[in-house]
């Protein structure tokens, strides 16, 4: 049986499994040992996660044995420097990820049940080696 | 005489402002404080050499990235702030960035991995309400 913790972020999973960006990204977990993908033109665009959880809040008045858990899904979109990309492509594509978590989108796993709690918003990008770097985040909490 | 022997308004008005921006600069001071605490001292920060905790500055201004090393002294940018100011909370480190979103990354044995972020500032950003709250209790009998 797995943990809480565990059913938490299978949830989050299941959400960014159903995501479909174009172009088509691989998308890797944290601390996945990886090799970057290329293409015969050179490096390709990739996403990686990072999940980010919160202490527990013990908010329950009725059941004082309520805890509600809460975190930030970051998705983060690596874009190859080398890649031509205009700034509003770039903003499209985060754009297509961020849509992909609305607010109040419903996510579940075993006993896990979780909700986006505002829509995902996206950073400014940056550039981080030989990649421009934009992040999309996903603020969720359980039910 | 007025006989009048409640509050006196202005007093009370200077007390409560005195208290708001009481409120504000510990609760501003929390946040910076948990914003650079370590992983090994139940932080969310990474610590190497420990300058990217260090890095955490507040000011008036946004915060420029900058090479270390860092003094790690927040209570500079603290002591002016009032209430209604807009206040920038951030880490200097060139390398935060990359830290806090997670990056693609060689590891000892030469393999490439996908470094996770640490999400230190949204961890931190999302204790905001509950430090507020906690300074708010404490101020509260005053």
């Amino acid at each position: 049986m797995p943990t809480i913790e565990t059913t938490d972020y299978l949830a989050l999973k299941s959400r960014i499994d159903t995501l479909a960006t174009d172009p088509a990204m691989t998308v890797y977990e944290p601390d996945d040992i990886i090799t970057p993908p290329s293409d015969a033109i050179g490096p390709l665009p990739f996403i990686l996660l990072s999940d980010v959880t919160n202490d527990p809040n013990r908010g329950g008045r009725i059941d004082p044995s309520l805890h509600v858990r809460s975190g930030t899904l970051m998705l983060s979109l690596q874009w190859p420097i080398a890649r031509a990309i205009s700034h509003v492509q770039l903003k499209e594509i985060a754009g297509q990820i961020a849509a992909h978590f609305p607010a109040d989108e419903r996510m579940r796993y075993g006993a896990s049940r979780l909700r986006v709690t505002q829509d995902a918003g996206i950073l400014p990008s940056y550039v981080d080696g030989a990649y421009r770097v934009t992040v999309v985040r996903a603020l969720w909490s359980s039910m | 005489m007025t006989g009048w022997a409640g509050i006196d308004p202005a007093a009370w008005a200077g007390s409560a402002n005195a208290i708001m921006t009481g409120l504000l600069r510990n609760s501003v001071q929390a946040l910076a404080e948990e914003a650079s605490k370590t992983i090994p001292n139940g932080g969310r920060v990474p610590v190497k050499t420990g300058d990217l905790a260090r890095s955490v500055v507040v000011s008036l201004t946004p915060p420029t990235v900058k090479d270390g090393p860092f003094t790690g002294d927040i209570t500079t940018g603290i002591a002016g702030i009032q209430p209604g100011d807009t206040i920038y909370l951030g880490w200097q480190a060139r390398y935060s960035a990359r830290q806090n979103f997670g990056f693609v990354g060689e590891d000892s044995l030469g393999r490439t991995y996908a470094q996770s972020g640490f999400g230190f500032a949204e961890a931190a950003a999302a204790k905001w309400d509950s430090i507020v709250m906690a300074e708010a209790a404490r101020l509260g009998g005053r």
